[in-house]
């Protein structure tokens, strides 16, 4: 049974690169073009892990990592952030909100499988 | 993938016209209307997104570009900007620059005084890196020491953020070798949190990395735990005491382990009785003081570790001479027990540590990865599904799990049989799979991984399984089983190995060329192994080779007949019991006794191999087992547990039932290694011939 991990951003291209890349890995994506998207799709279906932009129509990545970390079904697991701000400002926000870990744009597929691996195995 | 790469930047250019026309509407619009919260976000967030993709797709003169108009709107956010008529326009001289840059003609000198321009309005150097870390590929190529000391404690609410420490402990891992200790702290059920972390690790670490690198792998949680990491350093001529480390990690203090010194016990020991430390802290030190032993060690070899290619008939002989001195060394054992010479006896210990150590060490070199020999069978499945007109795919797992490099060359054939038959009897052809609501492409897998002293090895695939009724049938056939007869699911499948067994409806090329299942099982009965097969109908057949790590020297157990010595690989062992006259009973011609209940049958080796000599009074009975049927050896002493290098017999007497191999006791003497499974099937036809009498 692969993993299945959930890709929240409003950039197609971004959303397609992340897909390409994971499923190349052997997990199972799904996609959502904003939070409140996301939102909708994380209806207790099985979802291993997040990886969310911040900055979003409708509703931002702090407004999902916040709906995860209240849902009973979705509570422990990890939701990495995807963000072009090193400030740690950004980062204290989203830790704040609950987020596991973050991924600095612009990133290489293996960057982002390596950031994976470190927190779902 | 240059293909993909094709399609990810084709992608980001469309997304990133679609973004440039948002953006010149929403500037238009923000014109109008220059204090819109909305139009202000969007804005932003369409420079941000185009910045983030630019830079991701390998566009970076436009991603620089981004991140200065970027910032304007930031700060227009921030309030700290007005929206002026200049902004404005510069936003919209910026996206008609952009256009030319996706098309990729745009000149250098106009983007240059833009930058300029737009660095005048929100007071930033335009040269300010973009935002992407500048220290990323920094860190690695410092100095590189080998050992770390690394305290991870976790705060209770780890898991609150989705944290899991369990694949940091494994990427630890990936950066070398890794002895973790766990100091759990766990309370009562009743009293205990669910959701809180109540364990810490220690982990001691070996292998060429930095302390930048082991800090990335907590980068994450490093505002969640408690981190410390150490670099363990040789200590010169003498390695560090316990006492020392456990101070110097503020486990104890220096009073309690002077405290400790005066009572004269092992340190750890009294520490530990005395409570001032648990047990899991106390091996983690350990840990540690052994890994600083081998410090000194490793860094004189690094300049030399490389690798070396050897010969490998030169690993055999060494393997022979470490058989030899294990021989040796237990001769001079003998010799020195017959002496009371205490100085001869330490030094009798001496060797036999080394010798053990050397053979472990010879034994380690032989081993070879098995992905060697699963990488010949994609070109094996590939050839086959294209002759039988099947679409297979293959896969491997356990590549790397590694196996003395004899019984890989006696594995070889055994696993070419075994993948035949999974394409040619197991899987279905794409249409019948498709029939079946299967996905077309069959699939087998090869893995391997280490299970104990064991390396098990399977072959899986998703055909249609056995038909254990059709095996029942044939069974019935061959007289192997009566019409009625119960059997345990188990004992009905192990029938397919049965000399003249085949379930097959035709010979095929592929399969039926005469090594039939029968000589598959008698090869990995050879190499000490067993096999064990799991099917469902219709879902497909796993078959697992359960293989000793290696052929060379076993454990065995050492036994008399008269005069004659025999050695049982102590593997098949159960246990030993004795036989008086009472527990003797006699059916059907074979002996049986009673154990606890049960019947045991046994065979007389004395008279299997015609040993003359009186028998004892008190014969000793070691019980074997065989396939999960338990046999009884009757013998006349048990010497005892017996480091065995094992000989092979030579051509002559390579036929000859009842016998794997040879080895020479201390005394020069020779002992006769026990066939196990071979005695077993000469058990089961005195049971045969009884009964045609």
């Amino acid at each position: 049974m692969s993993k299945v991990i959930m890709t929240v951003d409003d950039s197609a291209s971004i959303r397609q690169m992340v897909r390409f890349t994971l499923e190349d890995a052997g997990y199972t994506v799904l996609e959502a073009g904003d939070g409140q998207e996301a939102v909708t799709l994380l209806d207790g279906r099985t979802c291993h892990m997040v990886i969310t932009d911040l900055h979003m129509p409708n509703k931002d990545g702090i407004e999902v990592i916040k709906h995860i970390r209240a849902h009973q079904g979705y509570r422990f697991i990890p939701v990495i952030m995807l963000t072009t701000e090193s400030q740690a400002e950004r980062k204290q926000q989203g830790k704040a909100a609950g987020a596991t870990g973050w991924i600095v744009k612009p990133f290489k597929p293996e960057q982002l499988l390596k950031v994976v691996k470190k927190v779902l195995r | 993938m240059t293909d993909r790469t094709a399609e990810l930047r084709q992608a980001f250019l469309t997304e990133a016209g679609d973004l440039l026309v948002e953006l010149e509407d929403s500037l238009l619009l923000l014109e109008e209307k220059p204090t819109d919260r909305d139009t202000i976000d969007r804005i932003f967030r369409a420079v941000h997104t185009l910045k983030g993709s630019a830079a991701m797709f390998g566009f970076e003169q436009i991603s620089q570009f981004a991140h200065n108009l970027e910032n304007a709107f930031d700060q227009v956010r921030a309030g700290s900007q007005e929206v002026s008529g200049d902004l404005i326009a510069l936003a919209l001289r910026a996206k008609d620059l952009f256009d030319q840059m996706l098309e990729g003609d745009a000149p250098q000198d106009q983007i240059d005084v833009h930058c300029a321009a737009l660095a005048e309005i929100t007071g930033k150097s335009t040269n300010e890196p973009a935002a992407s870390d500048a220290a990323e590929d920094s860190a690695s190529s410092e100095d590189k020491p080998d050992h770390w000391f690394i305290r991870f404690q976790p705060h209770g609410n780890f898991f609150a953020n989705g944290s899991d420490p369990l694949p940091l402990l494994q990427e630890l891992a990936d950066l070398g070798q890794t002895h973790v200790t766990l100091h759990n702290e766990v309370p009562g059920l009743a009293d205990m949190d669910p959701e809180t972390c109540y364990c810490s690790w220690d982990i001691a670490l070996s292998g060429p990395c930095s302390e930048d690198e082991i800090r990335d792998v907590f980068v994450f949680v490093e505002d969640d735990c408690e981190l410390s990491i150490r670099k363990i350093e040789a200590d010169g001529a003498e390695p560090a005491r316990l006492g020392n480390i456990l101070v110097a990690r503020g486990d104890i203090a220096a009073e309690d382990l002077n405290q400790a010194l005066a009572d004269q016990k092992p340190l750890g020991k009294i520490l530990e009785e005395t409570g001032k430390i648990s047990s899991s802290r106390l091996s983690s030190a350990l840990a540690e003081q052994q890994t600083r032993r081998q410090v000194g060690d490793q860094k004189a070899r690094r300049s030399a570790n490389q690798t070396v290619r050897v010969p490998s008939d030169k690993l055999d002989q060494l393997m022979d001479l470490v058989g030899e001195l294990v021989t040796v060394h237990a001769r001079l054992e003998r010799h020195a027990n017959r002496r009371t010479d205490g100085e001869t006896t330490n030094l009798v210990e001496e060797v036999g540590r080394i010798t053990w150590e050397l053979r472990e060490n010879a034994m380690g070199i032989r081993m070879l990865p098995i992905g060697n020999i699963f990488s010949k069978f994609r070109r094996l499945v590939r050839d086959l599904s294209h002759e039988l007109g099947k679409d297979i795919q293959l896969i491997t797992a356990g590549d790397e799990t590694e196996i003395d490099k004899t019984i890989i060359e006696h594995l070889n054939d055994p696993l070419v049989h075994l993948v035949r038959n999974a394409v040619d009897h197991g899987l279905e052809t794409a249409a019948e799979r498709k029939a079946r609501g299967k996905d077309p492409m069959g699939t087998i897998e090869l893995s391997a991984r280490q299970q104990g002293p064991n390396v098990v090895v399977s072959i899986r695939d998703d055909g249609g399984g056995i038909d254990l009724e059709a095996v029942r049938a044939k069974a019935v056939n061959k007289g192997l089983l009566e019409p009625q007869e119960e059997i345990e699911e188990q004992a009905l499948i192990q029938m397919i190995f049965a000399p003249g067994f085949s379930t097959a409806k035709e010979v095929t090329s592929t399969s039926g060329r005469g090594v039939g299942m029968d000589v598959l099982r008698r090869n990995i009965d050879t190499i000490g192994g067993s096999i064990e097969v799991q099917t469902e109908l219709g879902q497909g057949t796993t078959i697992a080779l359960k293989l000793p790590l290696t052929l060379a020297i076993i454990e065995g157990l050492l036994v008399r007949i008269a005069t004659r010595f025999f050695v049982v690989p102590l593997a098949a062992v159960e246990e030993c019991i004795e036989l008086d006259g009472n527990s003797r009973d006699q059916v059907q011609g074979r002996h049986m006794i009673d154990l606890r209940g049960h019947v045991l049958p046994y065979l007389e080796p004395r008279r299997l191999f015609h040993i003359d000599g009186p028998v004892p009074p008190r014969e000793q009975i070691v019980v074997v087992r065989n396939d999960k049927r338990l046999l009884g050896l009757a013998v006349d002493e048990i010497i005892g547990q017996h480091q065995t290098v094992i000989k092979s017999l030579g051509k002559v007497y390579r036929d000859i039932k009842g016998f794997s191999g040879g080895t020479v006791l201390g005394d020069g003497d020779i002992a006769l290694i026990l066939d196990v499974p071979a005695l077993a099937g000469m058990a089961a036809e005195t049971v045969k011939e009884a009964q045609l009498v």
